[in-house]
């Protein structure tokens, strides 16, 4: 573990290539100085020779002439990408090389092909033009009107069920956005340009084309929890339980879980969106059982997609079950990324890693544990602010162990009020009436 | 800037993809507000009647003027207004603070200081004396109607690897 503390060659360079084209989209290509210019001609010498060179240099000698056009902006997200995912295939590397996993972040089978826009086309160009005005003003010079327009394009991507990943990324940004805008001046200047640069691009190559239909096979058997994630910004939750799939040919898998919601409901209400799944999952990590899996859907990403509610089984024992902790297949290309860098590891001595504290705000009490040295863990090396951090999901303590998801149940159960009951029958009456 | 003083002047620190605090704080629930949002200078949404199930109030409160109204989604004024603001509007103000918390509310209104809570914000309200600025519901049940689709839409099952970004 302590070699994951230096980090591959190359790795610091092209954060910081990367940092410097983000000060230019933080400040806004229609005002660009002299020293944002000399970072995108770094860029520019950087791809020189690659397959995506000349694209960004005419990309960047476009934008040098005050030449705005959607293209040019979508080479130098796709740059911007390129670079971030180098990192994660040497990030990758690093970290299966320390732990002793096949290091090839390629898959033994091709990736299936994504797929042409279609009748998505019109829906995907507009995302793309407001990306485009957002990096011609710069994030940091946005006010509420550049971002209220694109309401009604955000309510066609959020209709579209092959788009999911992108409405999400872009409803989650823009909100982002507006709220960013709002607080006061001396916040303005903490604004995450890294982050922002990250949602910007990432959402950018998003509208070339449709994600790829997953392959999967049909599966049945034993899941044995090894705890639960949670990721949401206003309008979107998800919540992902990490475990291991299988007896004799055992595997690491997630099952996820996803819906759309508002603002008012967070907490333990988010789990009112996904009956008829939350029964049995929570009870499951509450009492440290397994689920068994009726009718499952193994998909090639790793993920198991439920079919029917899973029944609560026998007592798991994680530790056990963490000993066949594999690699999860890495992403398409375009979709890599540092920050979704989750492998999957067993400790049984303390790690020199700092604590993921930005993904444990609803686990105190697990952090705790882990913070006052448990002698064995299961959790994700995860990568942000230019080093490895660890995300516990489990953590042994005297009494046995501790996984991310205790208590939700039990907090479900103190609520009294269904917010989203009460919002869908306000939908039901108020939106028929309308229409 | 040249590359040695960018480096200088960046830690890796700043190479941060996720932030810390990024879901509003609270959990409320939705029975007389079901709807309440921050934007156009303004504290808008939407307020339950307490008798007719089918009849809504569209209320907002201006940050800086201080100014307010109050009107049914069928466009009749509230009788509640009688120079100052309403209970519906001192409700939305109420569960804006517990969805989006005081800090946030309290520098959305102009209010300066840290560690803000619901009594210093309702001082600073009473402070501002705005006047009432009749205005047509139309544009906020509009956007409530839309914040409604959200309980509505349908998700196809699957990993939504773009929430990464968006850990809790």
């Amino acid at each position: 573990m302590k070699r994951l503390a230096t980090l591959p060659s190359g790795v610091s360079e092209t954060l910081e290539l990367v940092g410097r084209f983000d000060q230019a989209l933080m400040h806004g290509f229609a005002r660009l100085g002299d020293d944002h210019r000399q970072g995108l001609d770094a860029l520019t010498e950087v791809f020189a020779g690659s397959p995506l060179g000349e694209v960004v240099r005419e990309a960047v000698e476009s934008v040098g002439r005050a030449e705005f056009l959607p293209r040019s902006f979508l080479a130098l997200a796709s740059a911007r990408v390129a670079l971030l995912g180098a990192v994660h295939d040497a990030l990758v590397a690093q970290v299966r090389t320390v732990l002793g996993r096949p290091a090839s972040v390629e898959n033994e089978n091709e990736f299936p092909a994504s797929r042409p826009p279609g009748s998505s086309a019109p829906t995907l160009t507009s995302a793309q033009q407001w990306l485009s005005e957002l990096a011609i003003a710069g994030l940091n010079h946005l006010e509420e009107s550049s971002i209220a327009p694109f309401a009604a394009t955000l309510e066609r991507l959020q209709t579209n069920p092959d788009l999911v990943g992108l409405a999400s990324l872009l409803t989650g940004f823009s909100n982002e956005l507006l709220r960013g805008m709002s607080s006061s001046s001396k916040k303005q200047r903490d604004r995450p340009a890294f982050r922002w640069a990250d949602l910007w691009s990432g959402a950018l190559v998003r509208t070339q084309e449709l994600p790829a239909i997953p392959r999967f096979q049909e599966v049945a058997g034993t899941f044995t929890p090894l705890g639960l994630e949670l990721q949401t910004h206003e309008n979107f939750a998800c919540a992902i339980l990490h475990g291991i799939f299988g007896e004799r040919s055992a595997r690491y898998v997630r099952i996820p879980l996803q819906s759309y919601k508002v603002g008012a409901i967070s907490g333990a209400l988010i789990w009112d969106l996904f009956t008829p799944f939350t029964a049995p999952i929570l009870s499951a990590i509450e009492g440290h059982k397994c689920l068994i899996i009726s009718a499952g859907e193994l998909r090639e990403d790793g993920s198991l997609i439920l079919r029917s509610a899973p029944k609560v089984g026998p007592a798991s024992d994680p530790f056990a079950a963490a000993k066949g902790l594999t690699s999860l297949p890495t992403p398409p290309p375009l979709l890599r990324h540092p920050v979704h860098l989750a492998e999957p590891v067993h400790l049984t001595e303390r790690a020199d890693l700092p604590l993921a504290v930005e993904r444990l705000s609803d686990a105190p009490d697990l952090a705790k544990a882990v913070e006052e040295g448990a002698s064995e863990l299961v959790g994700l090396l995860r990568f942000d602010r230019g080093g490895w951090r660890i995300q516990p999901l489990c953590a042994r303590t005297k009494k046995g162990f501790l996984m991310n998801g205790e208590g939700i149940a039990t907090a479900r159960k103190k609520v009294k009020e269904r917010p989203l009951d009460v919002l869908q029958e306000r939908a039901g009456r108020l939106l028929r009436n309308k229409s | 800037m040249d590359t040695l003083s960018f480096r200088e002047a960046h830690k890796m620190s700043d190479f941060t993809s996720v932030v810390i605090g990024q879901d509003p704080p609270g959990s409320r629930t939705v029975k007389s507000v079901p709807f309440v949002e921050l934007i156009g200078g303004r504290i808008q949404g939407v307020v339950s009647s307490g008798s007719d199930l089918a009849r809504v109030y569209v209320s907002f409160f201006e940050a800086k003027t201080g100014h307010y109204y109050c009107c049914t989604n069928n466009n009749r004024p509230c009788g509640g207004l009688r120079g100052a603001p309403c209970k519906h509007i001192h409700e939305l103000l109420d569960e804006a603070i517990l969805e989006f918390g005081p800090n946030r509310v309290g520098s959305y209104l102009g209010l300066e200081g840290e560690g803000l809570d619901a009594n210093a914000i309702g001082a600073g309200i009473r402070a501002l004396r705005g006047n009432e600025l009749k205005e047509s519901p139309g544009i906020v049940f509009s956007r409530f109607l839309t914040y409604l689709r959200y309980c509505e839409l349908n998700v196809e099952p699957g990993l939504v690897l773009e929430m990464g970004w968006f850990p809790s």
